[in-house]
Formats: structure tokens, C-alpha cells, sequence
């Protein structure tokens, strides 16, 4: 009712009719919107998105997040470059470049060409040698689910690893 | 009942390795390698760092180049809070062999894996960097300990391209300026170009080195360095020298080339000495008791402690050794708030000030090249290696501290972490020792 006491207080002041017609339109075509834009609704998120994914934005999902996390505590050691490449291991990424990269929250992968679209072997012995005991191999697994379908990296990427 | 020494480190391990060697029944809870990692390849017990540190590199008065034990005996006299003051007052010869002793026993450990601890506290090296600055180091590893440029009248940099984020002539260039400005005779430099062989490039020195540890890549190597060598020249070669075979790998190179080669002293993401100093120490840890993972939490008894793991394990012990680290090794955590994350123990600037349970932010001074408190911030210890808390009553009889952990001065500053590493493990050994009783 509180909103109304202007309109009341209008109504008492001019004593029109019609000025209580066009408050009555508005109000009714307020309500109208209102009812219209739930009915179309979906999820915010989505609608969010369907909005800007041409500008390169991505949902990521909350274990990615905490992944994200994890990678963020990274000292850029190099270690686990070191001991992938000591024990043979030939991931398409570099363990260090991948831990940095994943260290970035929203990142379009896709887009970038960072994602391989195939994980390391998953030894996990990178993860023994980490200071900060990030899941290294769990990144590379995740960014390779990322990279699922996408071909090679576009030119002008850093070439995955080196071999 | 065991002796619980957590922390994979320089400290932890030493403190694991004396205690064993002592008949004590230790286990050794390994969290991951710290700091030591990460070293370049110098080991410090008090090396001048010029612009960095304030010990001095030269004697004022006389210009001649200090050795180690003069700094040392220079830092007791002027570091009032710093870990050696604790350990050896200002007693500069027990000091010297107490720090003697210690390198003496890394030395025996490191030797199975092939890995020398070069130098001695009379005379220290000025060793290159891989960018080409230069560091002062009182004790080395294999690999760049042999890269001394006071020795030399000529420094042949071996180029080895598409190495990322290396110019060898800008290094070149920064070696003759910054050993100009050590006040030294400057040998002449040179980049060595279009000799390092196709099968041995990339990008990254971790993906290099591994390959030099066989033997037909070594031979490629020395193919194409044959006769560069000469009497009085140095041929300095970026950390890429193997991994475990780094020692045949350099005396076959200097075979070939016919005169000195040397690694330059690497630094993180390319710290290859300190990944070997590290291997070296997990090596020399083979036959003990060894717990993989992090500590969760530590409960405090009368007789002893019970440790908790993230994976919900727990391990009973008479004695605990904490040589958990700093920030690197995750002894000090500054998330939120600055705390000693296993028992909350009071930590304490270089300045005296508490520090734990504030942010981290608010220690941190304005100012690039002001030294930090907050980089001094640790727990601090009586004699014997007991954490204090902050009335400067000891926390528990049967608690110990060793390493970075141990507040007061800065590690990456000072360039003394080595010696009190070593240092502080072998005096709180010895405690834990006494405590428990050999061969309980």
C-alpha cells in the first residue's frame, strides 16, 4: 500500500479520473513485464551467457574452481618440469605451464589453444616433488577434458611441450 | 616409541640422518622438498651477497676479499637475534666447527649419489649466475662449483639456442659489468655460438638436462666442444648437465674440450643443483622410515605428541624435530593471517615484533629494496633447539625446531641458510638424543 500513497494522494489532489487511468496502465503493464520476463526466465547464468559467449566468457565448474585454487599456490619452481622430463614422461603440456595456466580462473582454453585434448600419462611423480603439493596430475587431466575435440593449437601457440 | 622429524628439507633430513646415526628410531614425515630445492647450487653458511646482503664482501680497510669465517665472525658480532647468536653466542671458533662439522656430514651423505660439496671457509668463489650476475659462495655443489672466474682469464659462454628467457650475450655483457663492479679483474668474455648440437635443444633446461645423464648425448656434447677448452678459459654452460650423472658428465666434457667446463649457478624455474641436492639427500634418506605426506594437525602430551595426516593416519612420538620450513616450505603460512599452521607457535620478526596472526600485508614495509621483517619472521628457540612461546618460556620439553623455521633472520637475504640448517638439525639432534637416550 505504501507505494500507492502517491497515487492516492494524486487522486485526492486532482480529483481526475484519468490521472487514475494512466497510474492504473502503468502499474498493470509493470506487473505484465514482470509476469513475461519469469516466464522466459531460465537459469540467470545461462542467459548470462548466451549473452557474451561470443566475447569468450565460460562457466567453469566449481571443481575447477578448486582446482584453480590449488594451482594458484604455484612458486614457479620448476620442479615437476624437471622430474617429468627425468623420468621419461612426454605430456603434451608441460607440467609447470600447465599448472600456470590452470592458475587462471576463467580462461576461454579453447580459444587460447592451451588445451591439449589429451592427458600425460598421469604417473603423478611431478606431484611428489612439488613444494606446494599441487595435484598436478589431476590438471592435466582436467585441462585435457577441456581440450576434447579441438584439434592442434592455432599458429603462434607455444608448441605443447617439446619432445 | 619413534622420534618424528617433519620436513623433507636440508634440516629435516639432516636431523633424520644424525638421529639414525645415533641409534635413535626416527621416522622421517616428508611434506615435499622446500627452499632446498630451489637452490642455485651455492651452499651458504655466511656469503656475502654484494647489493643484497649487508656482510660485507671485501675488508674495508685492507681491500682484500673476506673469507668465510672472518664473515662469520662479523655476523655473530652484528646479528643479535640471528640463529647462530642462539646456537654459539659469540663464539666464533665453536661456530666455525660446529658449521665445519656439519658440511663434513653432508659431504659423507651426498658422495653415494656422485654430488661434491666443494669450498672451504677459508676462501670463498665468486660463481656466475645464469644471467650472468655473480655470486659470492662459500661452499658449492658439482656442476657450478668449478665455475670460480677469479681463476680464469677467459669466460666462453656456450650458447644454446631457443633456450627461453636466456640471452647468452646478455649475460656476457653483466658478468664484465658485474665483476667490474666487484672490484676484480675482469676476464675477458665471449659467447661461444653455433656449436651446441641440434638433439640437445629446447626450450627448457629441465628438458635438456635429463637427456645429458646418457652417455651417446654426452658424446654428442663433446663432439661438438672438442678442443674449445684451453689453459685459463672457462667454458660455462647453462645448469643442463645431467641429473644424476652431472660429475662423469662434466669430467668427460672437460676431457674433450681440453680445459674447464662448468655449469653457471641456476636459479628457480632452472634450479638443477638444487633438484640434484634434493635427489641426493631423498637418496641418503633410503633406508629410513619414511611417512610420505602432510601433517594435518599436532596433538601436545606430556610424554609426547600425536601427529595427524591429511589422510586421517596418525603416528605416535616421543620427541618431535619440526624443520618445516618458511613461506616456501609451508612452516610459516600467510594465507589470511601470518601462523605457524601445526601448533600455533608465537612467531617473531628480526625486530621483535609478533607477528603471527595478522596479515601479512600489514608487516610488509613500502619500498623495493628495503629489506622485509616480515622475511625474518620464525619461531623463536632457546639453546637447545626448543620453540619459546611468546613469554620466552619453553613450549615443550620434548619439541624441537631446525631450520628456516627458526625465526630471526632472512634466509634469502643473508645467504646463511645452509649453515643453519645444518647447524640447528645437528644441535637439536643432539638434544633429542639425550632426551630419548640412544638406542631407545
Amino acid at each position: 500500500m505504501r507505494g500507492y500513497r502517491g497515487f492516492f494522494r494524486e487522486l485526492g489532489r486532482t480529483g481526475s479520473w484519468r490521472a487514475l487511468a494512466l497510474q492504473f496502465r502503468t502499474g498493470a503493464w509493470h506487473v505484465a513485464r514482470r509476469l513475461l520476463r519469469h516466464a522466459e526466465a531460465a537459469d540467470p547464468v545461462e542467459r548470462f551467457l548466451d549473452q557474451y559467449r561470443a566475447d569468450g566468457v565460460v562457466a567453469f565448474d566449481p571443481g575447477a574452481e578448486a582446482l584453480a585454487r590449488q594451482a594458484q599456490a604455484c612458486l614457479v619452481c620448476g620442479l615437476c618440469s624437471l622430474e617429468c622430463a627425468r623420468v621419461g614422461g612426454r605430456p603434451p603440456l608441460d607440467p609447470r605451464d600447465a599448472v600456470v595456466a590452470a592458475s587462471r580462473l576463467a580462461v576461454d582454453w579453447q580459444r587460447l589453444g592451451l588445451s591439449p585434448g589429451r592427458a600425460c600419462e598421469g604417473c603423478s611423480a611431478c606431484e611428489d616433488v612439488c613444494p606446494v603439493r599441487i595435484p598436478i596430475a589431476g590438471v592435466q587431466r582436467h585441462l585435457a577434458t577441456l581440450g576434447e575435440g579441438v584439434g592442434t593449437p592455432p599458429a603462434g601457440c607455444d608448441a605443447p611441450g617439446d619432445g | 616409541m619413534t622420534v618424528a622429524v617433519v620436513g623433507g628439507g636440508l634440516a629435516g633430513r639432516t636431523a633424520a640422518l644424525d638421529l639414525a646415526q645415533r641409534g635413535v628410531a626416527v621416522t622421517l614425515v616428508d611434506g615435499g622438498p622446500g627452499a632446498t630445492a630451489l637452490c642455485g647450487g651455492s651452499l651458504d653458511v655466511a656469503a656475502a651477497s654484494p647489493g643484497v646482503s649487508w656482510l660485507p664482501w671485501r675488508d674495508p680497510l685492507q681491500g682484500r676479499p673476506l673469507a668465510p669465517r672472518e664473515r662469520l665472525r662479523l655476523l655473530l658480532a652484528n646479528a643479535p637475534t640471528h640463529p647462530y647468536r642462539v646456537l654459539f653466542g659469540d663464539d666464533d671458533v665453536a661456530a666455525t666447527a660446529a658449521l665445519e662439522a656439519g658440511v663434513e656430514r653432508l659431504r659423507g651423505w651426498l658422495a653415494p649419489s656422485g654430488l661434491a660439496v666443494e669450498g672451504s671457509l677459508d676462501d670463498a668463489r665468486v660463481l656466475p649466475n645464469l644471467p650472468g650476475t655473480v655470486r659470492v659462495a662459500d661452499y658449492a655443489l658439482t656442476g657450478p662449483a668449478g665455475a670460480d672466474v677469479r681463476e680464469v682469464e677467459e669466460v666462453v659462454w656456450v650458447d644454446v639456442p631457443g633456450l627461453e628467457g636466456w640471452d647468452p650475450s646478455y649475460a656476457a655483457r653483466t658478468l664484465a659489468y658485474d665483476l667490474e663492479a666487484l672490484g676484480l679483474v675482469a676476464p675477458k668474455v665471449r659467447v661461444l655460438r653455433g656449436t651446441w648440437p641440434e638433439a640437445l635443444r629446447g626450450p627448457r633446461v629441465a628438458r635438456i638436462a635429463p637427456r645429458l645423464d646418457r652417455a651417446e648425448q654426452q658424446t654428442m656434447l663433446c663432439d661438438a666442444l672438442r678442443g674449445e677448452g684451453a689453459a685459463g678459459r672457462l667454458l660455462l654452460v647453462p645448469p643442463v648437465l645431467g641429473i644424476d650423472h652431472v660429475a662423469a658428465c662434466i669430467g668427460r666434457l672437460e676431457e674433450a674440450a681440453g680445459g674447464r667446463v662448468s655449469e653457471a649457478l641456476g636459479h628457480a624455474p632452472h634450479a638443477t643443483a638444487g633438484f640434484r641436492l634434493q635427489r641426493g639427500l631423498v637418496a641418503a634418506c633410503g633406508r629410513l622410515e619414511v611417512r610420505r605426506g602432510r601433517v594435518a594437525g599436532v596433538r601436545e602430551a606430556a610424554d609426547g605428541f600425536q601427529i595427524r595426516f591429511e589422510d586421517e593416519a596418525s603416528l605416535a612420538c616421543a620427541a618431535l624435530v619440526l624443520a618445516t620450513g618458511r613461506f616456501a616450505g609451508g612452516g610459516v603460512s600467510a594465507h589470511a593471517v601470518v601462523r605457524e599452521p601445526l601448533l600455533g607457535l608465537p612467531l617473531h620478526d628480526s625486530e621483535g615484533r609478533r607477528v603471527d596472526g595478522i596479515p601479512a600485508h600489514r608487516s610488509v614495509r613500502k619500498g623495493y629494496a628495503n629489506a622485509q621483517p616480515l622475511y625474518t619472521a620464525g619461531v623463536r628457540v632457546d639453546a637447545s633447539m626448543r620453540p619459546l612461546t611468546a613469554k620466552g618460556a619453553v613450549r615443550h620439553a620434548r619439541l624441537f625446531c631446525a631450520g628456516d623455521l627458526i625465526g630471526g633472520f632472512d634466509p634469502a637475504r643473508e645467504r646463511t641458510g645452509m649453515g643453519v640448517a645444518l647447524a640447528t638439525a645437528l644441535r637439536a639432534t643432539e638434544q633429542v638424543a639425550a632426551l630419548v637416550g640412544a638406542g631407545a
